[in-house]
């Protein structure tokens, strides 16, 4: 059950999605990620930057970092979800056994607060796609958003 | 150096020196030292990395051009300039 390891999943999607597919994309990434109880510990939005070269005639992409851990079957699933997506340019799931593993408090912090904000971005929870993961028994801290509009919730994307 | 009156220095790894055991992809600045104009990987032989960061730096900088943070080609380079601002 605690055989989570750590990841770095960096994502380049197109330039042009409007505010609300954008907040859509990410929801259905995050979607991916917790549909296998991933646990996303940070999600940056590294925003638009010009590329090195054209991908599928873009010449800019808008970046997102995250900072996760998943079971072991994780990755596949994670991977296979993405290639299916269209509005993902390019994405790089590496592990980091590099980094020192979080501690037993850290990761129940994480737990409990699921849709808490990352430092430079933020994360957004409920997804539609993540209903059969169960939440943990802790306190109800991740049924802050409405169930109704899942979207609403996080629209401050700035600069 | 026709004369061995000169011996050149060994250069030292820069990652050694500066005990970096982990080179991140995301660093383009730093990668950026290890390729030449037209965007290939510079051999150990010119920047005096050890075969170990050598490893690391060249997977790092194969990261990086799978994200299109850095160019594969002089091409890239030529038609689509330098990606920073």
């Amino acid at each position: 059950m605690e055989d989570l390891r750590r990841y770095e999943l960096y994502v380049v999607l197109r330039p042009d999605l409007e505010d609300e597919e954008l907040t859509a994309t990410v929801e259905r990434l995050n979607g991916f990620i917790t549909a296998r109880d991933g646990l996303i510990l940070s999600l940056q939005h590294l925003g638009r930057r010009r590329l090195a070269y054209p991908i599928k005639h873009h010449l800019e992409g808008y970046d997102l970092l995250y900072d996760l851990l998943l079971p072991p079957l994780g990755p596949a699933f994670v991977e296979q979800q993405m290639r299916l997506r269209e509005e993902i340019l390019r994405y790089l799931l590496v592990r980091r056994d590099d980094l020192p593993p979080l501690s037993p408090e850290e990761l129940a912090r994480h737990r409990a607060a699921v849709p808490a904000e990352g430092d430079a971005g933020k994360i957004v929870a409920e997804s539609d796609q993540a209903v059969e993961s169960e939440s943990p028994p802790s306190e109800g801290t991740d049924s802050a958003a409405p169930a109704g509009e899942p979207t609403a919730a996080t629209t401050s994307e700035e600069e | 150096m026709a004369f061995y009156t000169r011996r050149r220095r060994r250069k030292a790894c820069q990652f050694c020196l500066d005990k970096i055991s982990y080179i991140d992809y995301k660093n383009v600045d730093l990668l950026r030292r290890y390729i030449d104009e037209h965007a290939k990987i510079q051999p150990r032989r010119k920047t005096g990395t050890c075969a170990k960061h050598q490893r690391r730096l060249a997977t790092a900088i194969k990261r990086a051009r799978h994200l299109a943070l850095l160019p594969f080609t002089a091409d890239h380079i030529r038609l689509y300039g330098d990606s920073r601002e």
